[in-house]
């Protein structure tokens, strides 16, 4: 999905070591083109592995000059990257 | 058929034994939350304790040890009393094998349970977990 200009990639269920790299996969895909915005609105739970996954991501988009976002951050997702100390990484710091 | 007044529980411990493997760890977490509930902790406790189960796994798994064969086993024992919930996972491993401590899923963890405890003994290393209920009612 596209909005604003920017692919939406609406991530549902457990982000966890079993799907974590799936993740990664379904978001970094070779022929990628402008912003991605990761929608984390149906994600009902996210360990240390999905936020290395989310890491990645990000990391990914900087290499090869394509904003990463996060977007509809559910509170316990969003608790789970502060409690990572990730959380001005996504913005969700100050 | 009807069931009578619910009678004290024969034994408050609980063991699951499953592959050593990450499809298997969310039914780990699954039992743990429904052990935090029967231990009467909050949402928010049982949330926890699901999230620190979770990082212990991803602590041990790359630890099954190779003599296990191709059935390697991840065991979660759990004690649930009222007000608490205890939990330890553990694994076969080689020896000398420990866990990661510099990696993610160790801060996160350690975050979660201050009082995490690792053992190594017998070619097992386990990971020991605790959860107390935050508040008392009377």
């Amino acid at each position: 999905m596209s909005v604003d200009g920017r692919s939406v990639l609406a991530v549902r269920g457990e982000v966890d070591l079993a799907s974590a790299h799936d993740l990664v996969l379904a978001a970094t895909p070779a022929d990628a083109d402008g912003p991605l915005a990761l929608d984390l609105s149906e994600v009902t739970f996210i360990d240390s592995t999905g936020v290395s996954a989310l890491l990645a991501i990000w990391r990914e988009g900087e290499r090869v000059g394509r904003p990463v976002e996060l977007i509809a951050i559910s509170g316990p997702v969003g608790r789970v990257l502060q409690l990572a100390g990730v959380g001005d990484v996504f913005g969700l710091d100050g | 058929m009807t069931l009578g007044p619910a009678a004290p529980w024969s034994s408050s411990h609980l063991r699951l034994e499953v592959p050593a493997h990450p499809d298997f760890v969310a039914s780990v977490r699954a039992l743990a939350r429904s052990a935090a509930v029967l231990a009467d902790l909050a949402l928010e406790d049982a949330q926890e304790i699901q999230m620190a189960v979770a990082e212990a796994a991803t602590l041990l798994l790359p630890l099954a040890s190779a003599d296990a064969g191709q059935h390697p086993a991840l065991c979660a024992d759990l004690t649930v009393e009222p007000g608490s919930l205890a939990i330890s996972l553990s694994i076969a491993s080689d020896s000398g094998s420990s866990i990661d401590t510099d990696g993610l899923a160790w801060v996160m963890l350690s975050a979660l349970d201050p009082g995490v405890r690792v053992t190594e003994e017998d070619g097992c290393v386990t990971i020991g977990l605790r959860r107390f209920t935050r508040t008392t009612t009377s």
